[in-house]
């Protein structure tokens, strides 16, 4: 069984690295780069949502935030790709980090709401900052990474964002299967009980936060450099909306899941163009199909959608004393 | 001037008011957010739009579309949605009604179109002045009506049994179950009230900015919640208070920052409200 | 001295849950606490573990001042507990259950987390021999890769035994462990615990199940409304009238 898996695992990488020589057609390996910069994301979001159980809405606005730092860095200071691409993710985690300390403690369907809050706010401030970010009219041009000298070709933006997201997903699984993983995975299951192994659920919940922010805002320089022109409506509500529904239907708290979700979302509609205009009513649709009649979306596994029976008898249980 | 913003604001908080009770009517008996408060609102918006477009030039017949628009969607969503999430954690519900909103919001700009229309106004004429400050009919006309609803709802709540059943449902919906009363249906009513009263607000709203649009309803709904907040979700008083003095403190910060953040003023004060006094302003205790 | 609670008071409401009790728990013993339905004795737990807050009075551990440290921080004391209504991870392995009880034992940082490194793998497989070890002795081997919630009743009890023992607590709270346990069970249990006992594990343990209480308790405290009414070994707390009065007086009929 084990060996099984390791073959299909090389035969899989085998087959992504060799993906563009594979099929050298530009329009279908910018596709695979868009699933690449999407799975990053829902992978990250999964952090917060699927393992730790904590509803963040404004994901959107992490990814954005790395867009542009990374971008005005590169523009104005004419920093190198290498180095701005680092400071994007840390640039959101710090945000992360901010908005965690601040809003981790309430419950969640208020933390949905601040963090959705904050995903406006951003945006606001995007929009309104004109002699920063040029408001409304977006940052174009920004620089082409390169590499040796080399600027990046769309084969060299490929091969970036699959090492990136191979490295993301590779973390993702160490983490879920290491403590640290596991306290995450406590504190989604029962906050009370995961208190009193001695995880500190506060700093916990801020970590997973952090990480899922910092991953964000990386993926999100990545995509400044890709896409070459930003503008605040690419990091608004509706993106961190479309994440999370390629959670929901991948499966929330599954590895997999997201990769997948995040797969079927950006490719489909890239096969159905006639179905365009609709994409945005398919993913509210798929959202509500998912969580009322597939709560464990593809994969299938129990998601955080079907959770708290125990919880919630939990809580019955000790108004009336016990616990 | 302070007189010009003052009346804006409480026009605008009429607005906000109405939606604001949209989200405690449902929070008071589910302790869930509505999110497709927004949409509705702007779904609302779109009926009373066709009805004077395609039917007739009358504002009432206008917000009885809205009304009904608003009525269905609230009862469709409970219907499909979050009947069959009750006892499932809380968020899923929260989710699914995201779900919603985005459909709605989607489905609107397919059949519409994203671009803004204009919607007539009504009642246009200088009412009077007032320091200065000059106040139509319309305005007099769309709190008049705010203030009739908001009244309606109290005494619907207070003085009906429907309304005995959605408090009682409020407090413990266990224990009303046992009492012998049908759950089921008080949260079904309570979702299609905070529906109805969001497509009033909807037409309302719509009339008072003259547009239309699909995504009217996004900041709308955001900072009617922030509002709800503010006002404490779990009491209808409250929620309109904070619907109106939200809407003032709008008016009169954008003295302060520029026009451009306004936007912000209602986040800033829902997190603060979350993080500092999560039962608002005058929301019980207990109840968050 | 161990364990020592001073006047310790938690009120909802008007209702005087624990209404200033002291108590004295010795090193290496196993102190139970019984009393009727509704007495506060999974309050005083509660406070204990900082999952409530007392409103008077200080608990001490090991000389230290424990009364208003958040959770974590206690159970990081030394004081492992179960819950009187289990409180496993329902969606985590059973293995993955005891893991996470070894949270606090378990130095790994993000960084050996992120590159895999030797000390995480070392660590890993301390943990993973821990918990294996601790399965066994709890006789829940077999099952380790199932969800903590398809387990029958008596080996979610156990398991969440084994979970609170993988932290190596010096102290062990037990809120009713053996309630739900067929006899068989509960014999299994007492051994159990004495075994916990014979190992250095000090323990406080509520039980209504008196056959077990009277065989393994070196000390009882008997409360009632709040208040500690009695204390003593088994044949003092038989003989004691205000304990038979307590549980078979007119009140609760
Ligand atoms: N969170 C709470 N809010 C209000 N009252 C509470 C709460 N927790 C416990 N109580 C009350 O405090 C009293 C003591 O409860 P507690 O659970 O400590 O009793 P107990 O001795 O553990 O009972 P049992 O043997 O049934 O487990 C009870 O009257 C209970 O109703
Ligand atoms: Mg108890």
């Amino acid at each position: 069984m084990k060996k099984l898996q390791k073959v299909a695992i090389t035969l899989g990488i085998l087959i992504l690295v060799s993906f563009p020589y594979i099929v050298p057609n530009p329009y279908l390996v910018r596709v695979a780069i868009m699933c690449g910069i999407y799975m990053v994301l829902a992978s990250s979001l999964n952090i917060v949502i699927g393992f730790t159980g904590m509803f963040s809405l404004g994901h959107g606005a992490f990814y954005g935030i790395g867009a542009y730092t990374s971008a005005l860095l590169a523009l104005n200071l004419h920093w190198p790709f290498w180095v701005t691409f680092p400071l994007g993710g840390v640039m959101a985690a710090l945000f992360g980090v901010l908005i965690g300390v601040a809003t981790l403690r309430l419950r969640q369907i208020f933390l949905a709401f601040t963090t959705l809050g904050f995903g406006e706010i951003t945006r606001i401030l995007i929009l309104n900052w004109d002699s920063l970010t040029r408001g409304p009219m977006g940052l174009p041009g920004i620089p082409i990474p390169t590499f040796f000298g080399m600027r990046f070709s769309q084969v060299g933006y490929y091969y970036f964002i699959l090492l990136f997201t191979g490295l993301v997903v590779l973390f993702i699984y160490r983490l879920y299967h290491s403590r640290i993983g596991r306290a995450f995975i406590a504190i989604r299951e029962d906050e009370v009980a995961a208190s009193h192994m001695g995880i500190h659920l506060f700093g916990y919940k801020t970590l997973a936060f952090t990480l899922s922010c910092a991953i964000a805002g990386l993926v999100g320089a990545f995509y400044a450099h890709f896409a070459r022109f930003i503008s605040a409506d690419q990091f608004g509500g509706n993106e961190s909306f479309a994440i999370l529904t390629m959670v929901a239907l991948g499966g929330t708290g599954s590895i997999i899941g997201p990769l997948l979700g995040a797969a079927v979302l950006i490719i489909f509609p890239e096969m159905f163009r006639f179905l365009a205009q609709f994409r945005m009513v398919i993913y509210g649709a798929i959202l509500i199909f998912v969580i009322v009649v597939k709560p464990g979306g593809i994969v299938g596994v129990r998601g955080v959608f079907e959770k708290p029976v125990q919880a919630i008898r939990a809580k019955r249980s000790h108004q009336k004393g016990g616990h | 001037m302070i007189v010009q913003q003052l009346i804006n604001g409480i026009t605008q908080g009429s607005i906000f008011a109405l939606l604001a009770i949209s989200f405690a009517v449902i929070y008071g008996v589910l302790r869930l957010v509505n999110f497709a408060t927004g949409a509705t609102y702007m779904m609302g918006a779109f009926a009373g739009w066709l009805t004077v477009r395609y039917i007739s030039q009358n504002i009432f017949l206008a917000m009885l579309a809205g009304l009904c628009t608003g009525w269905s969607i609230g009862f469709l969503i409970e219907k499909v949605a979050i009947k069959s999430l009750r006892g499932v954690a809380r968020i899923a519900s929260l989710i699914c009604t995201i779900g919603f909103s985005i459909f709605m919001i989607e489905i609107a700009t397919v059949i519409f179109g994203a671009e803004t229309k204009a919607m007539p106004s009504f009642f246009n004429e200088k009412a009077f002045t007032l320091g200065g400050a000059t106040v139509v009919w319309y305005q007099l006309f769309l709190i008049g009506t705010a203030v009739t609803i908001l009244l309606l709802l109290q005494i619907l709540i207070f003085k009906t049994k429907a309304g005995l059943a959605i408090r009682t449902v409020s407090l413990d919906f266990k224990t009303a179950g046992l009492m012998g009363i049908n759950v089921d249906r008080t949260i079904s009513l309570a979702f299609s009230l905070g529906g109805a009263t969001a497509g009033i607000a909807g037409v309302l709203g719509s009339v008072y900015y003259n547009i239309v649009n699909p995504t009217m309803g996004n900041l709308q709904g955001l900072k009617s919640f922030s509002a709800a907040v503010f006002g404490g979700l779990t009491s209808i008083p409250g929620a309109i208070l904070g619907g109106y003095l939200l809407a003032i403190v709008e008016n009169f910060g954008v003295q302060i920052v520029s026009g451009g953040y306004r936007d912000i003023i209602g986040f800033v004060i829902l997190v603060g409200f979350l993080l500092f006094r999560p039962r608002g302003l005058l929301g019980k205790k207990t109840s968050l | 001295m161990f364990f020592q609670m001073r006047k310790v008071r938690k009120t909802f409401g008007g209702l005087v849950a624990v209404n200033d009790v002291d108590l004295d728990v010795q090193q290496g013993t196993i102190h139970a606490v019984i009393g009727p339905n509704g007495a506060g004795k999974t309050t005083l737990f509660n406070c204990i573990t900082g999952l409530r807050r007392a409103d008077a009075g200080e608990i001490l551990f090991e000389g230290e001042n424990i009364t208003d440290l958040p959770t974590h921080r206690i159970a990081a004391k030394g004081i492992g507990r179960t819950f009187q209504n289990i409180r496993l991870f329902p969606y985590l392995s059973v293995l993955d259950n005891v893991k996470v009880g070894t949270h606090l034992l378990n130095p790994t940082t993000l960084w050996d987390t992120a590159l895999k490194s030797s000390r995480f793998r070392k660590l890993e497989k301390e943990v993973e021999d821990l918990c294996m070890e601790l399965l066994h002795q709890t006789g829940l081997s077999e099952k380790k890769d199932q969800y903590a919630r398809n387990l029958p009743y008596g080996e979610q009890r156990k398991l969440e035994i084994a979970r609170a023992l993988a932290s190596k607590p010096k102290l062990l709270l037990l809120d009713e462990p053996a309630a739900g346990m067929n006899p068989a069970e509960t014999a299994e249990l007492d051994d159990f615990i004495r075994s916990l006992k014979a190992k250095g594990i000090t323990i406080l343990l509520i039980e209504h199940d008196m056959k077990l209480v009277m065989s393994i308790a070196d000390t009882i405290s008997v409360i009632d409304y709040g208040v500690k009414i009695a204390e003593g070994s088994a044949s003092e707390i038989q003989s004691n009238e205000r304990v038979i009065e307590a549980y078979l007086g007119k009140r609760r009929n």
